[in-house]
């Protein structure tokens, strides 16, 4: 018990520590966890607050485009003239006619590349283009036009012109249906949906939802009556392109008379713009990274003093709103900095956790200490009891021996003897309880032997009942037996009437007030059997198990008044153990019912 | 060429009024040279007309339009040492040109842009002097971020009354945002377009000549190949010297050209053609520079008619010293004569200078290519017909200059076979020289 002790309390002491360690740990992933998703709610509301700029500035374009469209004649012809005539150095503009032909520009006096170039992308978007038209049966078409109606299939053959990437995939249209009248209805809605399909696909006559953010804007040119369904057509728009993987953007305008004037955004131009509009490097983000990316992933513009690897994932992305929605802005955090935060976080709690746990180690020693001097005083105190009971059983030994040899010469005196008898059976009982005492002591260290010899039962709890006699008659309490053990058995007397003492000194103690001591002994399978009854208060059954612990007495109303040490039963039972047999407490109502088996044969060595 | 007044009164008046208005403030020269005075008339023929602009300051240094530059300064890893301690101290050098009432702002670049110093009247030379110096090498080339966040800080700025340039410094590739020489290319045109100019310096051995050539070319900014880091302080004087001395700002030149006149093309510059009539811009012109423009012409035959315009010249400019817009006109006119040789004797050599200078050129872009594409035998062969072209024409017009040209041809011909490295430093040569010919650099 005493070496287990410090184990005991160091588990006791860890248990929950490395149970609050767990605690703690999952906590601060909960947290770390948390941490990051605020974290990302940051960011994002950061780039938020980058992409409304860049938005502005595009509806700024978007106007200014617009304008530039709408000072144009409302009639593809006329407008294909003035720009003819116009002396414009750039190559923006383009019309197209009611068939969806490229009517400008056509050629060019100077084959510049960036006038080929813009060529060849409106001959790419031509196909597209055709299809913004209002459905064929609502055009004037004649006949050689009507070949051009394969909306699918849009090579022109005014436009035999250079064509330096084909037609790829990468040409992203986010389209709508247009064809159908509940797709016509669906555009009114500000429904986000939007779906890409492939640019060749001849059934999916669509416009870019992209025209959908100039809805709120429309021409202001009065449009005159035009056909039904035509006034359902978005009159104005964007229309994204890729060519040779960079974006083009195109401000288109629809005409009454079903010609269509488009106007490219320089994509220089915007660049420009949005760097212009975009921070410097100021320092601002010292471990951060902000990415301006286009579809392809290239970085247009960045800045932040972090440099991040190229394979680092971005810790928050926003794609920039339309027409510029494949575009997207990203922004990196320096993860070693965040590791950093964490693993200083974590050294932290570690640190803390160390320190609670020197703090409680620390107490534990100290209740350790005290615990252990407590046991020694203790057992100190025990061995001053063993020792006084030592000194005192020779003295008490001789007392009974003389008060016997004086009951013998007193034989005539009857009151004399009487007193003289309860003489010896005090002295008796205080030998049993120097000797209970002693038991213990060396049931304690483990020195308990006992010392077998052929023993007759019954005769034995006879002169034992006869040592009681004078406190059981003081007590009126009626004794009666049914002694059948017959044989003699091998055991230790001294202990067996050490045990049977006990357990009647008890009944005396305890169930007095029943006035029956009801002892039967026999044989059976080679035990014996002794049992002890009394008409006591009884044992209630919860605390039957606990009575053969040592120092426990039961029940303040019934040990109240009354002296014991509380070591009778435990020492009962532990010498019955020690013959092999065992003691039990039965079931009985009322009163208690002991029963001690031993076998015949003594004890086992 | 203008009619000469009749009347002497009116000769000495004329006279006297260009003495009192005219020397004094005149920005700019321009003058109209036909490549030949006398045309046969019995066929079409193909000539030239140089249109030449020289600029003209005679007025004080102090008078001289504030300058709205933004110095713009490659600090990726590779300018580390010596490079970015040269650039440092020919920036801080070129401090000297500038006056309390120019604006400057200094822009650094590797993976990303800072702003050390926004654009802001140049009255702090201390503060200048300190973000120059703490500048520090290391990372990517972020070229077009570069180069667009410097023009942004120009363009805060921008005016009429200031001289507006970019001088971008570069040693390497750009590998960062748009880095193709075309995207250069549409960069430094949109930027001329918006009145600012782009110089080019590329450092070393390590950028690619064709963006940077293109990205100057397409503002009408100036463009040197440095080699050697020392060089740099000289440079930025002479660019910053230029910027105190240009004159006239935004020349807008318009030529019309008559029926029976009918224009091919601009030699060496970008113009719009469109049917009888040629817009051409340039950015800038400096006191002491001169610039031409050279258009070719096919002129009908004309047995009927002694004399005939050749083009009629317009030429609106902003004139820095004044501050306000000027206009110019004239016209050129040629003579018939049915003898060929007398149409032939009447040559302009120094015009014809010029063209050979510009045709010769041209020739390189095909030489380049040639090479580029590992042709390199055919490469040399046109390196070789040029500088056989440029020395016939040498002898013809008696021309150092086109004897130079032909030398330095000569030695092309020979780098086209000799290692990388050599030709790597010769062909950023070669771009350099075609560069300082097509734009007529005023300095090198």
């Amino acid at each position: 018990m005493r070496k287990h002790l410090p184990l005991l309390l160091l588990i006791t002491m860890l248990l929950p520590l490395a149970a609050l360690a767990l605690l703690a740990e999952r906590l601060a992933d909960r947290e770390q966890d948390a941490a990051a998703m605020r974290m990302g709610r940051l960011l994002g509301a950061q780039l938020d607050s980058l992409a409304t700029p860049i938005h502005q500035r595009m509806q700024q374009f978007e106007r200014q485009l617009q304008s530039e469209l709408d000072s144009l004649p409302a009639n593809w012809s006329l407008a294909a003239q003035q720009l003819r005539d116009g002396a414009a150095s750039e190559p923006r503009f383009f019309v197209l006619d009611p068939a969806g032909r490229l009517v400008y520009p056509t050629s060019y006096s100077t084959p510049a590349s960036a006038e080929q170039m813009f060529l060849a992308s409106i001959q790419r978007i031509w196909g597209h283009s055709a299809n913004i038209e209002p459905p064929a049966t609502e055009r004037p078409v004649s006949g050689a036009q009507s070949e051009t109606r394969e909306y699918a299939d849009p090579p022109a053959p005014a436009l035999k012109m250079v064509d330096p990437v084909p037609l790829t995939q990468e040409r992203e249209v986010n389209r709508r249906a247009l064809t159908e009248p509940t797709d016509l209805a669906a555009l009114g809605e500000e429904s986000e949906a939007t779906s890409s399909s492939e640019p060749g696909a001849s059934d999916d006559l669509s416009v870019t939802n992209d025209s959908r953010i100039s809805r709120p804007n429309p021409a202001p040119q009065s449009v005159p009556a035009p056909a039904s369904d035509r006034m359902q057509l978005p009159e104005s728009g964007w229309e994204a392109n890729y060519i040779d993987h960079s974006l083009q953007l195109l401000r288109w305008r629809r005409l009454a008379d079903g010609g269509l004037i488009g106007v490219e955004l320089d994509r220089i131009d915007l660049l420009l713009e949005l760097i212009a509009l975009l921070p410097a490097d100021d320092g601002s983000l010292p471990d951060a990274r902000i990415r301006l990316r286009n579809a392809q992933g290239e970085i247009l513009y960045q800045w932040g003093r972090f440099s991040p690897s190229d394979d680092q994932p971005a810790d928050a992305q926003r794609a920039l709103d339309a027409p510029l929605h494949s575009w997207r802005l990203e922004y990196l955090l320096n993860p070693a900095q965040a590791g950093n935060q964490l693993a200083l976080q974590r050294l932290e709690f570690q640190l803390l956790l160390g320190m609670g746990m020197l703090l409680v180690g620390l107490l534990a020693l100290v209740v350790h200490r005290e615990t252990r001097r407590a046991l020694d005083e203790a057992s100190q105190r025990v061995n001053f009891v063993n020792q006084v009971s030592h000194e005192l059983k020779t003295p008490l030994t001789n007392i009974r021996l003389y008060a016997e040899l004086l009951q013998q010469d007193l034989e005539d005196d009857p009151a004399l003897l009487n007193r003289l008898r309860i003489i010896i059976a005090e002295t008796g009982r205080l030998s049993r309880l120097i000797g209970n005492v002693l038991t213990l002591a060396r049931g304690r260290r483990k020195q308990l032997q006992l010392h077998p010899r052929s023993v007759d039962a019954d005769g034995l709890i006879r002169d034992l009942l006869e040592q009681f006699r004078p406190s059981l008659e003081r007590l009126r309490i009626e004794t009666r037996l049914d002694l059948a053990a017959g044989d003699p058995i091998q055991a230790d007397p001294d202990a067996l009437s050490q045990i049977l003492g006990n357990l009647i000194n008890n009944l005396e103690k305890y169930a007095a007030s029943g006035g029956l001591l009801a002892l039967s002994s026999r044989l059976e399978n080679n035990r014996l059997v002794i049992e002890l009854e009394d008409a006591g208060p009884g044992i209630p059954r919860r605390q039957r198990r606990k009575v053969f612990q040592p120092f426990v007495r039961l029940r303040s109303d019934l040990t109240e008044g009354v002296s014991g040490t509380g070591i009778g039963l435990s020492i009962a039972r532990q010498l019955a153990e020690l013959h092999g047999g065992r003691l039990q407490l039965l079931d009985s109502e009322p009163g208690c019912r002991f029963r001690l088996e031993l076998p015949i044969t003594g004890p086992k060595t | 060429m203008n009619r000469i007044p009749k009347h002497p009164l009116t000769l000495l008046l004329a006279c006297l009024l260009s003495l009192a208005t005219g020397l004094a403030q005149a920005a700019l020269r321009m003058q109209l040279e036909p490549a030949q005075k006398l045309l046969f008339s019995d066929q079409p023929q193909t000539t030239y007309l140089r249109i030449s602009l020289e600029g003209v300051f005679e007025a004080d240094e102090a008078e001289r339009a504030p300058v709205n530059v933004a110095l713009v300064l490659d600090r990726s890893g590779s300018m580390q040492g010596d490079k970015l301690r040269h650039a440092r101290e020919a920036a801080l050098l070129a401090l000297d040109y500038l006056r309390p009432r120019d604006i400057l702002s200094l822009v650094t670049y590797d993976d990303t842009v800072e702003v050390p110093i926004t654009a802001t009247r140049f009255h702090d030379r201390a503060a200048v002097e300190r973000a120059i110096r703490r500048i520090r090498a290391g990372g990517n080339t972020a070229l077009f971020a570069g180069t667009a966040k410097g023009a942004s800080e120009v363009a805060k700025f921008k005016d009429d009354n200031h001289v507006n340039r970019v001088i971008l410094l570069s040693d390497g590739l750009a590998n960062v945002g748009p880095s193709s020489p075309g995207e250069l290319q549409r960069l430094g045109r949109k930027l001329g377009g918006q009145g600012m100019s782009v110089t080019t310096i590329g450092l070393g051995l390590g950028y690619n000549e064709d963006l940077m050539v293109r990205l100057a070319q397409a503002s009408d900014g100036n463009h040197v190949f440095a080699e050697q880091p020392e060089e740099l302080a000289s440079i930025f004087r002479n660019e910053f010297g230029e910027l105190g001395r240009i004159v006239a700002q935004d020349l807008v030149i318009t030529i019309r050209c008559p029926e029976g006149v009918r224009p091919l093309r601009m030699v060496g510059r970008e113009a719009d053609i469109d049917r009888n009539r040629i817009v051409t811009r340039i950015n800038q012109l400096a006191a002491e520079q001169e610039k031409y423009l050279l258009l070719e012409v096919e002129v009908r035959g004309d047995t009927g008619a002694s004399e005939r315009e050749l083009a009629d010249v317009e030429l609106t400019y902003l004139d820095m010293v004044k501050g306000e817009r000027q206009r110019r006109s004239d016209q050129a006119r040629v003579e018939f004569t049915p003898s060929e040789t007398k149409a032939q004797k009447s040559v302009q050599p120094e015009v014809m200078v010029s063209v050979t200078q510009q045709l010769a050129t041209e020739m390189d872009d095909q030489a380049l290519a040639l090479k580029d594409q590992g042709r390199d035998g055919e490469a040399a062969k046109v390196f070789k017909q040029k500088a056989d072209f440029l020395e016939e024409k040498a002898e013809a017009y008696d021309s150092d200059e086109l004897r130079a040209q032909g030398a330095f041809s000569r030695e092309l011909e020979d780098s086209v076979s000799a290692p990388a490295a050599v030709w790597n430093k010769a062909r950023k040569e070669a771009r350099e020289e075609q560069f300082i010919i097509r734009n007529q650099q005023s300095y090198k």
